[in-house]
């Protein structure tokens, strides 16, 4: 006789001490048991619809026609559509342009990501490959771009140009030598930060031929890039000024007695400590204006969602659209969620010490 | 060496940082004002151009479009500063509702995401991460597609045959009564709530249930329910919520409910665990512990994002134009396009969406400096 009987415990098996295991954080206490069966009715109530809906009533490959019979997802529209999401009205036969551009400045992206590479003749290196990218685009007139390429260079144009222009805006608000600079700084910010984006694409796109002679006149898609780098300056500054008021005044003083210049000490000191620490904000605000880029809608460009749409207006698919937007929102979650794996990533990477 | 003498003294001027500020802020303020005088004169000529005369008087003409859904009657003879007017309270309508939405389903997710059970823990950690993450434009457009896609008004799916779901949106019963009664009972809740704030916890209940009575009692009879009914190819009577507002909406109080979720779980952890300890060795039960140690305390570091989420939400409704709902930005878009006064209508958009947001911040820095007083008290 084993000591477990002897002692009037009721032997358990192994599967036993498993299934309580498993089960105890799900219905260890009455309240918790309550939320497991509330969570649980949740799944149970929309898991099995949405099942049938997306996989076992879909078409997955056909005609409208099977689409039209089926009571699922029409997946075979994102199918057929895909290169039309993706590229909008550029020429179907010069469509390898675009996949080439997304292509290279994917990988300059992708290479500039890593930490080892980030000198300055990587910008050397951007600069002959957007340049490049743009040639490859200009095997068609712009208001023939669309998809994946606008939302790529508006993003491009809210992040590459917002940034410097953002770090400049933080550095002069804190100027407290210059008030007529620090109270420009201040208004920009405030009154771009102010007012929803939509409206400053608005306003670009209204007022730039207003107030510029024709010639000077960019045309519409400029115009975005314009608006979403001046749009984007303001938010950058904002998150640069956390970095900056984190930091103890003792190292610009220190920085200074050294004899470094003022634009030195922020170059060498003050800036790569604070960038650090506005590490959150700054891919917030990346973030954000990926998803932004949705906007320029308003003025008529069509990036991935604006393709999605109209493509979703196509009589002869006869569809709600549902299953585009459900793709297009799939890459966005992709493209959303790994910028803030990087950041969090960049965030914990132990400092370089010299 | 009077060479030598003259270039130090030049030098003291040049190295003197005074001197360097007021140089260079006043190359900064010559800058700003020729690229402004050139950018008005640019657009004086282009107004000429045009034979257009800058100003406010064109707002009193008649604004000669339909508003697709008004809270206050809207005819298109009526002027384009009610148009803006009318419009402006659909932003606020809706932007209030979506407020309220979205701090309910932000607090249930927040805390969601902080319960210890595994399921309600993936559920909301799920929600967050697919509702954060993608487009809120996007979203609105297929809440919008997905409107569309339900069935028409003939086969309304019905909820106890008052509530309607369709393609032309939700259709609830709504409540109804004379100008005066509602101003009276919004009067006599200020005056208890003012009443409840100031008794003793004791009454606070007992107060609470006999005014509830009171007021069923005065108010019955004088409320009218105003169930809607299908006449034909659409309902007739009861509140109704059309596609375009349901859509916006819904991706407002979706959307944001996602960071206010993120907000209120911060919040809640960075109360300090001795805290919640020290509060259960005292014997408090679990919601008390809540109630008057973890949410005072979490409130602090929850009000400024939270009140910087808001106002993104008013901004934000400004995207209703891109799903057909006639909101602030929508008429004033409308009356350039029709008026070609850009200027004005700019200047009134900026103003409009300025005032909540500089309103906001002025409140934060109040609040943050009376949080700064009472801690360092």
């Amino acid at each position: 006789m084993t000591s477990q009987a002897l002692s009037g415990a009721p032997p358990q098996s192994r599967w036993t001490k498993l299934g309580c295991r498993l089960l105890a954080p799900l219905f260890g206490t009455r309240g918790n048991a309550a939320l497991s069966l509330v969570g649980l009715a949740l799944i149970g109530a929309a898991a099995p619809p949405v099942l049938r809906w997306a996989l076992l009533d879909a078409v997955f490959t056909g005609s409208r026609d099977d689409c039209q019979a089926a009571a699922g997802a029409c997946w075979a529209f994102v199918g057929e559509k895909l290169s039309f999401f993706l590229f909008g009205f550029y020429p179907p036969e010069l469509r390898w342009r675009p996949a080439l551009a997304v292509l290279l400045v994917a990988t300059l992206i992708g290479v500039s990501l890593l930490p080892r590479f980030w000198r300055l003749s990587l910008l050397l290196v951007w600069l002959a490959g957007s340049g490049a990218a743009v040639v490859l685009m200009m095997g068609a007139p712009t208001n023939q771009w669309g998809g994946l390429p606008v939302s790529l260079m508006v993003t491009l144009a809210g992040v590459l140009g917002g940034m410097p222009l953002g770090v400049l805006l933080a550095l002069g608000r804190r100027a407290r030598e210059l008030p007529f600079i620090r109270l420009a700084c201040v208004v920009w910010i405030e009154v771009v930060r102010g007012v929803p984006l939509i409206s400053i694409l608005f306003i670009v796109n209204v007022m730039v031929p207003l107030f510029l002679p024709e010639a000077l006149t960019p045309e519409k898609l400029s115009r975005a890039l314009i608006a979403y780098a001046l749009a984007a300056s303001a938010y950058f500054a904002e998150a640069v000024r956390g970095g900056l008021q984190g930091l103890p005044p003792t190292q610009e003083e220190a920085a200074r007695a050294l004899g470094l210049s003022y634009w030195k000490a922020m170059w060498l000191v003050i800036l790569p400590q604070a960038l650090r620490t506005a590490i959150p904000p700054l891919a917030n605000t990346v973030i954000s204006f990926i998803k932004e880029t949705t906007l320029v809608m308003a003025i008529g460009l069509f990036d991935l969602l604006g393709t999605v749409q109209l493509a979703a207006r196509d009589p002869q698919w006869l569809v709600t659209g549902t299953e585009g937007y459900l793709f297009a929102g799939a890459l966005y979650l992709a493209l959303c969620a790994a910028a803030s794996a990087y950041a969090a990533w960049l965030e914990r990477r132990p400092l370089r010490t010299i | 060496m009077t060479g030598g003498e003259r270039r130090s003294f030049l030098g003291r001027w040049w190295y003197d940082r005074r001197v360097r500020a007021l140089f260079l802020q006043l190359a900064a303020a010559t800058a700003i004002a020729a690229v402004a005088a050139w950018i008005v004169e640019t657009t004086a000529a282009h107004l000429a151009e045009r034979n257009m005369s800058a100003g406010f008087g064109f707002l009193r003409q008649h604004a000669g479009f339909v508003i697709g859904e008004t809270l206050i009657p809207f005819d298109a003879q009526d002027s384009y500063l009610r148009a803006v007017l009318v419009c402006g309270l659909n932003t606020v309508f809706v932007s209030l509702f979506a407020c309220v939405a979205a701090t309910i389903l932000g607090a249930v997710i927040g805390l969601g995401r902080l319960a210890a059970n595994p399921i309600v823990h993936r559920l909301a950690s799920l929600y967050v991460l697919v509702f954060r993450n993608t487009p809120l434009l996007l979203q609105m457009i297929l809440w919008y597609a997905l409107l569309q896609a339900l069935p028409p008004v003939r086969q309304a799916l019905s909820l106890a045959g008052a509530i309607f779901l369709s393609q032309r949106g939700l259709r609830v019963p709504s409540l109804e009564a004379q100008p005066t009664v509602v101003l009276a009972a919004v009067g006599a809740i200020a005056v208890l709530a003012l009443l409840v704030s100031r008794i003793g916890p004791r009454w606070r209940l007992p107060v609470l249930i006999a005014s509830l009575l009171v007021g069923a009692a005065a108010l019955s009879g004088r409320i009218d329910m105003n169930v809607p009914v299908r006449r034909g190819f659409n309902f007739v009577g009861g509140l109704e919520m059309t596609p375009e507002f349901t859509a916006l909406f819904a991706g407002l109080t979706l959307y944001y409910a996602a960071y206010i979720a993120e907000i209120i779980r911060g919040g809640i952890l960075a109360v300090p665990r001795g805290q919640w300890e020290a509060a259960r060795a005292l014997g408090l039960p679990a919601w008390r512990v809540m109630r008057h140690v973890v949410v005072p305390q979490a409130l602090r570091v929850i009000t400024p994002p939270l009140t910087m989420e808001y106002v993104g939400m008013i901004k934000s409704s400004s995207l209703g134009i891109l799903v057909g709902y006639p909101d602030l930005f929508w008429s004033v878009s409308a009356m350039i396009g029709q008026t070609g006064h850009a200027i004005e209508g700019i200047t009134i958009l900026m103003l409009a969406y300025l005032v909540p947001s500089l309103c906001a911040a002025a409140a934060m820095n109040a609040f943050n400096r009376r949080l700064l007083r009472t801690s360092a008290a």
